[in-house]
């Protein structure tokens, strides 16, 4: 794959660079007027996160976070995935879990936390996959079957006519013509789900990035919610620069 | 050749629905093909070839009428537009098929073999993106003989390529028909093509779709070139003009069946 920096990306970044600056030091101006408690200086911010980091809280809790998230979105990308499937089949399946799809999709994720927090507890894992699953499964499941209206059925014709099996058609057919929209319906989807996971964390668990959040809050540090604001921010920069935006050519490399 | 009926159409009839409510593309249609036979379907643009061959392969349904094709039957069809999986390399897209029917060993001599023959050995790692028209074309075809099919249908498969390559895959297909033994339906616009490669030319009228004439070509054969160009050149005592606007039938001095488009 070849990489290349053009006129207009280096502008781009000299820019942004530019632009991240001053947003920098108008934050340690601003922080000059206020006390540490309301508005920490970016010193302190970096002091809280070099603390984090030697304390080992930043790597653990971030690694518990990921964990969690990967977790909760898959399961949601695979039953989305399989329900799109059954419903592109059956129009009776269509009508009768449309409604519902709608109703998960419209319900404000704060109720399924508290049912969450209701039905599992403060469950270290349960209560923050079942958010995720349910924040972003009706949107895997709407994504994936406009997707796959979008496969070539001639592809599909071609293979049955050479009595290819129907598991060979969906994972080297239906798949690889779902990759190109999978991968940018991830990265929103991804956004959504860490977002989902912290909020979870924050109120129906013991560990993880937004159980770390609630205790900073409790204890009025200031420092460290901003130290994990940053971390955050990213960790979402590299999954979608690092991980995702790679993966993309690499995967697409066939489509010169 | 035996005279074993492989795929026979028997009074099938198709209409399509359009602006006007429907279009009867195929009525009461018949057609026998025997066992390794090569039959070509001629005829103007549009008058139904697709339709016959995509009823054969079992991918449009028939509203009245027979179809007699044993579907334990290996077949191939190779498609006007090449339907390639973009996401495989030329290699792979032939494995694809293949892995259903051949052992992976021979699967892989027979693809060599044919990709080689095709002239397109260094492409076999190529994605069909990087390939052009008419390599696609030609790996469709290939794909087409790499699982040694039993019936083999073809819809113009040969319409975007050129001259030089055209003849060299007719000795291709030939070549691998003498091998594998196959029964072939094919359609053409070409009649010359078809001519060269068919035991018979089935000659279509316009829709809705009937035989208009029947050329069994002479046996043996000889089906290169240079026998072909003699065929070509216009023979004018024995003509015999069927009353068709696309097609006249000629017969030449020596016995040969030909036919060839009207040049007016």
């Amino acid at each position: 794959m070849r990489i290349s920096i053009s006129k207009d990306n280096l502008k781009q970044g000299i820019t942004g660079t530019a632009g991240l600056l001053a947003v920098l030091i108008f934050w340690g101006v601003l922080a000059q007027n206020y006390h540490p408690l309301i508005l920490p200086s970016p010193q302190d911010t970096l002091t809280a996160l070099v603390n984090l980091h030697e304390s080992g809280t930043l790597w653990l809790n971030i690694g518990i976070t990921l964990k969690r998230t990967v977790l909760g979105y898959f399961l949601a990308l695979l039953g989305g995935f399989f329900l799109a499937l059954m419903l592109r089949s059956s129009e009776l399946w269509q009508a009768l879990t449309r409604p519902l799809i709608t109703i998960i999709q419209v319900i404000p994720p704060v109720i399924w936390l508290l049912l969450a927090v209701i039905w599992f507890g403060i469950a270290d894992d349960l209560t923050p996959v079942f958010l995720i699953f349910i924040v972003t499964f009706p949107m895997t499941v709407v994504n994936m079957s406009a997707s796959l209206e979008s496969i070539d059925t001639k592809l599909v014709e071609m293979a049955r006519l050479y009595r290819i099996p129907q598991k060979k058609i969906i994972t080297q057919i239906y798949l690889p013509s779902l990759v190109p929209q999978l991968i940018s319906n991830i990265s929103v989807g991804v956004s959504f789900a860490w977002k989902s996971t912290i909020f979870a964390e924050y109120m129906g668990s013991t560990s993880g990035v937004g159980y770390a959040l609630s205790v900073a809050n409790a204890n009025l540090e200031t420092d460290k919610l901003f130290a994990w604001a940053m971390v955050l921010v990213c960790v979402m920069l590299f999954c979608e620069y690092g991980i995702l935006r790679p993966m993309e050519r690499r995967v697409m490399r066939w489509s010169a | 050749m035996t005279n074993k009926v492989v795929l026979e159409f028997k009074g099938i009839s198709k209409s399509f629905p359009n602006k006007n409510g429907s279009l009867q593309v195929l009525k009461d249609f018949s057609l026998t093909i025997r066992k390794g036979e090569i039959v070509a379907l001629v005829g103007p643009s549009g008058c139904g070839k697709t339709t016959l061959l995509n009823i054969a392969a079992g991918l449009v349904e028939r509203d009245s009428g027979e179809l007699v094709l044993d579907r334990e039957k290996r077949l191939a069809y190779v498609f006007q537009e090449p339907r390639l999986l973009p996401w495989k390399t030329v290699d792979e897209n032939i494995w694809f098929v293949q892995e259903q029917f051949l052992e992976a060993e021979n699967a892989r001599l027979l693809r060599n073999r044919l990709l080689e023959k095709a002239e397109l050995s260094a492409f076999r790692n190529a994605y069909p993106a990087a390939l052009s028209g008419g390599m696609k074309q030609r790996v469709e075809l290939i794909r087409a003989l790499s699982v040694e099919p039993e019936v083999l249908l073809m819809d113009e498969p040969f319409k975007s390529l050129d001259v030089a390559l055209r003849t060299q895959l007719w000795d291709l297909l030939l070549e691998e028909h003498e091998r594998q033994g196959f029964t072939m339906l094919f359609s053409t616009h070409d009649p010359g093509e078809a001519m060269i490669l068919a035991d018979r030319v089935v000659i279509l009228t316009d829709k809705p779709t009937r035989i208009m004439h029947e050329v069994v070509m002479d046996e043996p054969r000889d089906r290169r070139l240079q026998q072909f160009d003699v065929a070509l050149s216009p023979i004018n005592s024995d003509t015999l003009t069927i009353f068709d606007p696309f097609y006249s039938i000629h017969c030449s001095h020596n016995g040969r069946n030909a036919v060839f488009p009207r040049n007016d």
